[in-house]
């Protein structure tokens, strides 16, 4: 390879001290990102997707004790000096959160916002070329009379569009990569095709490389090249996102798949996953997922499987090679 | 045909907004429910469906009274509760109770499980043997193990709470509950137990539901038929099986369209309708057909006219209204293959 | 609920992390103690003229003689006989009528919600100690009296209170819920609002009675409140200012008021912190 990939997280692991202990929320993942793809990261609440994010941005408050490595770029993130991370935020590296009215400040108006991520990166750009530059990153996601709308307020917008605004905050200096934490949780069905086809065009255009958490597989269907699935801290699933739906090899990801009721069609009985994810506070030893697993053998429960498989398709499971029909079926 | 068990007829509600410095009039009036009608017989699950803002909620909360419409007539069999005094509805309330989103907000963080569910049978006047038998059944039929009824509910999870939050609605044995986005808060792979659940109570006690959410897939799977809400009004009501494969109105046609498949290739294939602007805001709805400031259809006519709620329906097949002046398949959405 | 807060405070007390909270309430449980136990103490009667006039503290008085040859260590340790429970009292009828009044503002609202804000907001137009003089003038002199007068100040502090609060309350689902089970107004407010709005009014009480105890300080030393020749450590206060240079006669009952004020404040805050449901 030319040069590094753009994204290689190992090991990471984040336990956050609390008044209870010690909470591992995240146990030893590995991510890799190359350039221009787009890495579905999928899990429920719990499964630490969203703090393993903050972690990648350092993002996380100082009782976060975060271990392993985040190179980006083969520049070890982990423990890097705070003016160096800050550098790369709104830089190379932007992030997009899920609800997009806190995430502004309400009295600044949006294209003093866009200015400053601008300025805060580049401090050469006058005044002239700021506003010049805000109109286009407002043009750019499709926010109608750009020119006008940047002396508004953030209360002044809908949710569809400070999401949008949120975007080309992020875009504004031409990051490698992007992560996106939940983008369209919070959004209406509607609004939500818009922001993800706002995304997808941008990521094309612009070749930036995109790592979106979320807990809709449908989101993830439409718009990832790879899916990484968590549970209970730990990655459970990596694969292609064909493959992921075609023949999913972990049986969270089986019962996950089934489990969501299809707008195309109309099931009887859906299949769901008795019981709950343990709480990371307590963990069972082996396989998180063995309590609530149909396929949960005695193995499971001492040994914790690592990630096995065929090259592009890995399953942290011991029967993930098992092929469907030795299994019994999800119920 | 017999009566329905419950009817709407022009439900509106309007809430005061913004207020004056010196006096307490408000300055405007939000329609959030523009007038809505429509009827639901026993025993089926009607769908209410629509974006945030479109009413549903609301209307949902007009029809237990909750939230006393401003004008308009709630029907349960031949009595209009609009006209209820406050002794006859909490009377009433027997016969119609609701389920709410939240499982974290909606039960007593103070009280323990079993004091959350005898707490409407006191209200009822149930003895204290009473009650306790009843716990226990509604503890039964909610799958939940007796020993949680003493636990509080901090010390539950997600979907056991709402679990608990229908058990208290299955209380005092009511015909028709309205279950306001009953799975919107909890994790995906629990929602589908909690929708067992619910269908298997249905069936079980022979309950009407109106089911109020704004997950397409979710509704198609639970319901009978369904209503689609825009902007305080009922803008497609039929079937659900006629509505999923032959939407009529643009609105529910790029509803269909904008909700994500978990199918990639079927995702990548789809021409998806993306609707231009915004949400007017409710204060100023526009002129004739609200949708029309979004609509890719739009033309004269629907500025100046507001359509009506006609039946474009097959001859003699189901009721299938849309209030659209070009109602029709502007695109098909795709269906099972 | 409650248990797992005791527990909590009992294991932050063990880990040392809350010194202040510890040393609040061991000051607080000494003169509480104090307060309980004090007839049985080998001390001077307070009420007694123990030895030679204004002396200063020696090892027979260790904090010397007042004016009329009294022992002050025993005026001052008899003092919180009526210091706390007047501060405990006050405190107590002021949540009560307070918060009563708060919640029916806030849960019911109209014509007598507003009519009781406007009480509450004339009330606290005035600086307090001067509304608290006026009552009490008014009364006559008397520690029961000086009682009156400041819960007359401080009722409107908790109706403030106890009306946000049941505002907020108010919105929650569970409280929907209760109404849609058919629960009337009363039952509502009682069972399914009110329980839950404790956690800032512990926090403002427990700091007040510090406060109070200020206060009833303050009226007895401009001869409102205790008559001579009770030891309530405002009227010893005012007794050690007209005998200045004889330092002693003040500096009990002053060193009494700093620790109980100061007590109370490190319990509030540490009470504070611990419901603060932010910090969990």
């Amino acid at each position: 390879m030319a040069q590094p990939a753009l994204l290689e997280v190992r090991d990471l692991r984040v336990s956050f001290r609390t008044r209870s202990g010690e909470i591992e929320a995240v146990s030893g993942i590995d991510l890799d990102i190359s350039d221009g793809e787009v890495l579905g990261i999928v899990g429920e609440s719990g499964s630490g997707k969203s703090v393993a994010l903050k972690a990648i941005m350092g993002l996380l408050p100082p009782q976060a004790q975060v271990t392993g490595s985040i190179r980006f770029r083969g520049r070890q993130l982990l423990g890097a000096p705070e003016h160096e991370m800050r550098a790369l935020r709104g830089g190379k590296i932007a992030m997009i959160f899920q609800d997009p009215l806190t995430a502004f400040n309400p009295v600044m108006t949006i294209g003093d916002q866009i200015a400053e991520m601008l300025m805060l990166h580049d401090r050469s750009l006058s005044r002239a070329r700021l506003r010049a530059r805000t109109v286009e990153l407002l043009e750019l996601v499709s926010i109608p009379e750009a020119a006008a709308r940047i002396d508004s307020y953030p209360y002044q917008f809908s949710g569809g569009m400070r999401q949008r605004v949120m975007i080309a905050m992020a875009v504004a200096n031409n990051p490698d990569l992007l992560l996106a934490d939940e983008p369209t949780t919070a959004l209406d069905v509607t609004v939500q095709a818009q922001i993800l086809d706002v995304l997808r065009a941008l990521q094309q255009k612009l070749k930036i490389s995109l790592a979106l958490v979320t807990h809709d597989l449908g989101v993830v269907a439409g718009t990832a090249d790879r899916v990484s699935v968590m549970y209970s801290g730990r990655i459970v699933e990596k694969a292609g996102v064909d493959d992921l739906f075609a023949d999913p090899r972990h049986p969270y990801t089986r019962g996950l798949i089934a489990s969501v009721p299809r707008l195309d069609t109309q099931s009887a009985q859906l299949t769901s996953i008795e019981g709950a994810p343990p709480p990371p506070s307590s963990r069972p030893p082996g396989c998180s997922f063995a309590p609530r697993c149909p396929l949960a053998a005695q193995l499971c429960r001492t040994e914790r499987p690592a990630l096995r498989g065929a090259a592009k398709s890995l399953a942290a499971c011991h029967f993930a090679e098992d092929t469907p029909a030795q299994i019994e079926p999800v119920i | 045909m017999s009566r329905p068990l419950l009817s709407l007829r022009g439900v509106v509600k309007d809430f005061p907004v913004g207020k004056t410095l010196l006096t307490n009039r408000p300055r405007a009036h939000l329609r959030a429910v523009a007038g809505v009608s429509f009827d639901v017989a026993k025993g089926e699950t009607f769908g209410l469906v629509g974006e945030s803002g479109c009413g549903k909620s609301t209307l949902g909360r007009c029809i237990l009274q909750l939230i006393r419409p401003t004008a308009g007539e709630v029907w349960l069999d031949d009595r209009d509760i609009t006209q209820a005094s406050g002794a006859e509805l909490r009377a009433l309330r027997r016969r119609i109770q609701i389920v709410f989103q939240d499982p974290y907000a909606s039960l007593h963080p103070r009280m323990r499980v079993a004091r959350i569910l005898s707490e409407p049978l006191m209200l009822a006047g149930i003895a204290a043997a009473g009650r306790r038998t009843r716990v226990a059944e509604l503890l039964d039929l909610i799958s939940l193990d007796p020993e949680h009824a003493r636990r509080f509910p901090h010390e539950l999870s997600g979907g056991q709470r709402q679990r608990v939050g229908i058990a208290r609605a299955l209380a005092l044995e009511p015909e028709l509950i309205v279950l306001d986005e009953p799975v919107s808060a909890l994790d995906v792979s629990i929602q589908a137990g909690v929708l067992n659940l619910l269908d298997d109570l249905k069936r079980r006690l022979g309950l009407t539901y109106v089911f109020v959410a704004h997950d397409l897939s979710v509704v198609r799977h639970i319901s009978d038929r369904v209503v689609v809400m825009y902007l305080g009004k009922i803008v497609e009501i039929a079937t659900v099986e006629a509505l999923y494969s032959r939407a009529l109105h643009p609105y529910t046609q790029a509803l269909l369209s904008a909700a994500p498949l978990p199918d990639p290739p079927r995702e990548r294939a789809r021409r998806r309708i993306v609707l231009t602007g915004d949400l007017p805001s409710p204060l100023n709805p526009p002129s004739g057909c609200r949708f029309r400031t979004r609509c890719w259809k739009a033309q004269a006519i629907c500025a100046r006219e507001e359509p009506a709620l006609a039946d474009h329906g097959p001859e003699h097949g189901p009721v299938h209204r849309a209030a659209c002046h070009f109602p029709g398949a502007a695109m098909e959405v795709s269906n099972g293959d | 609920m409650i248990n797992a807060h005791r527990l909590r405070l009992s294991t932050a007390i063990f880990k040392g992390a809350a010194l202040p909270v510890t040393l609040g309430l061991a000051v607080i449980s000494l003169w509480v103690f104090t307060m309980l136990t004090i007839p049985l103490w080998p001390l001077d009667a307070p009420l007694d003229m123990v030895g030679r006039r204004l002396q200063p503290p020696s090892a027979a008085h260790w904090f010397g003689t007042d004016a009329l040859g009294r022992d002050v260590l025993s005026r001052t340790l008899h003092g919180a006989q009526f210091s706390i429970p007047i501060a405990i009292v006050v405190v107590f009828a002021a949540v009560i009528i307070g918060g009563a009044l708060g919640a029916i503002s806030g849960f019911f609202g109209g014509l007598i919600g507003a009519a009781i804000m406007r009480l509450v907001d004339v009330t606290l137009a005035f600086p307090p100690i001067l509304l608290a003089m006026a009552v009490a003038a008014s009364l006559g002199p008397g520690l029961e009296n000086a009682a009156i007068a400041m819960v007359v100040v401080w009722w409107p502090l908790y109706a403030r209170l106890v009306r946000a609060q049941v505002l907020e309350v108010r919105e929650r689902e569970h409280v929907e819920a209760a109404v849609a089970a058919g629960a009337g107004p009363m039952r509502v407010l009682c069972l399914h609002i009110l329980p839950l709005c404790w956690t800032p009014v512990l926090v403002n009480a427990t700091m007040d009675f510090g406060q109070v105890v200020l206060l009833a300080a303050s009226l007895s030393f401009i001869g409102l409140g205790a008559t001579p020749p009770t030891p309530e450590w405002g009227a010893m206060i005012a007794d050690g200012a007209k005998h200045f240079y004889h330092w002693w006669i003040a500096f009990g009952p002053g060193m009494a008021i700093f620790a109980v004020v100061v007590g109370f404040n490190f319990v509030g805050d540490g009470l504070r912190d611990l419901l603060d449901p932010r910090t969990e």
